[in-house]
């Protein structure tokens, strides 16, 4: 009897012991998989090491087209597009704009931009940038680094400003392009508008993006696509280029902002007064 | 002792379903700290070049369109510290926007303009 009443005993309590070990492994199991990911300097470490399967036409494709755009001195180009936002409720919501895109090398940049009922300009003229609201009337003015590429990584950080297809007007695209790519494919042949195109898939661990490249001596962008996939959403970013004009007759007027009567100048959101704002919100 | 064996079983019945009770308890507490958007927005932080322009949108509009206007017009006159358009019946105040007494200042965040609460 003694016997038998220490086995069930025995029994029971191993029964508790792997029941609390199971629940102990599944909570930490949830905590675990909730906390964020490495760190960012990781993967970039990470992807790094990896040795990106890009196919020799896709990467010649981006290539020709990186030098050619690497080659023009001035270009304007037209771009039409739509971004789509995650709401809160996990519901996409779509935005068009179109845009015309001024590009005079190696550091002037004018970009006029409207979307719905708004529509704003932007200058940065090698050294300063500046953002004029057209219906608005009002402006706002920073400091800018003196050449295109630092400038629009500038405007992008600090001021969460870029012109639409920015990845393209870098002085050397490709390798911009090429940041973090795992995997790049050559997708056939494709008409963007009329005209015949090189696709192009490319595929890093966030973003899945393709890129559409017209066939012949002007191997220029006719359309881009951005799908973010860190997301459950995967949002897309999508624009068509037009109206290239790879000789533009450009004035140095263009760029050179000039407050116009009766604009009222004002300043641009610094990073905390928005955390802050948006602290105040909650 | 037959007894005493079918009371231990009981009481190993108990503690079971009230092992399960907790750890369902502990998974709904959980979930409120797994699903906030701190959290989101941290599994989200990228800086790829081709990555930024969609990443950044994302950042803003998550953070913010709780409070934008077009989505929440009643509730962000009352409530939000950051609009992206201004409610009817503001005043222009030399620069500051006065609506129903709580005064904003309009400021750029990229190329769009947005009204920032201004605390006193």
């Amino acid at each position: 009897m003694y016997h038998s009443n220490s086995k069930e005993n025995g029994t029971a309590r191993w029964l508790i012991f792997s029941l609390i070990l199971f629940g102990v492994l599944s909570i930490s199991w949830k905590i675990l998989s909730a906390l964020p990911e490495k760190p960012e300097t990781t993967i970039l470490l990470s992807t790094k090491n990896q040795t990106p399967k890009i196919d020799k036409q896709a990467d010649q494709i981006l290539k020709q087209m990186s030098d050619y755009l690497t080659s023009l001195d001035q270009f304007s180009y037209n771009s039409k597009g739509s971004f789509e936002e995650v709401l809160k409720d996990n519901k996409k919501h779509q935005t068009s704009y179109n845009s015309e895109v001024y590009v005079d090398r190696p550091n002037k940049l004018r970009v006029n931009a409207a979307s719905g009922e708004k529509a704003a300009s932007v200058y940065y003229d090698g050294s300063q940038f500046t953002v004029m609201g057209k219906k608005i009337n009002m402006y706002a003015q920073a400091s800018a680094p003196p050449t295109l590429d630092q400038a629009l990584d500038a405007a992008r950080d600090k001021l969460q400003l870029d012109p639409p297809g920015a990845d393209l007007i870098y002085t050397n695209p490709y390798t911009g392009l090429l940041e973090e790519i795992i995997e790049g494919k050559f997708k056939g042949d494709e008409k963007i508008n009329g005209i015949s195109c090189y696709r192009l898939a490319f595929k890093s661990k966030e973003v899945d993006w393709d890129i559409w490249i017209e066939k012949g001596d002007k191997p220029l962008p006719r359309k881009y696509e951005i799908i973010s996939k860190n997301m459950p959403e995967k949002p897309a970013f999508l624009v068509e280029f037009s109206d290239w004009n790879v000789k533009p007759t450009l004035n140095n007027e263009m760029f050179a902002f000039v407050p116009p009567a009766d604009s009222r100048k004002v300043d641009f959101v610094q990073a905390k007064e928005m955390k802050d704002a948006k602290k105040n919100s909650k | 002792m037959k007894n005493l064996s079918s009371l231990n079983l009981k009481k190993c019945a108990a503690f079971i379903v009230a092992f399960f009770l907790f750890v369902l308890g502990a998974e709904e507490i959980m979930a409120q700290y797994i699903h906030n958007d701190e959290i989101r927005r941290d599994v989200r932080g990228t800086a790829r070049r081709s990555a930024r322009r969609v990443e950044r949108r994302h950042d803003i509009i998550e953070g913010d369109v709780g409070y934008v206007a077009p989505v929440a017009a009643a509730a962000a006159v009352t409530t939000a510290a950051i609009l992206y358009s201004l409610p009817h019946g503001c005043i222009d105040r030399s620069g500051i926007y006065d609506c129903n007494g709580i005064r904003y200042r309009p400021q750029y965040q990229g190329a769009n303009l947005v009204y920032i609460q201004v605390n006193d």
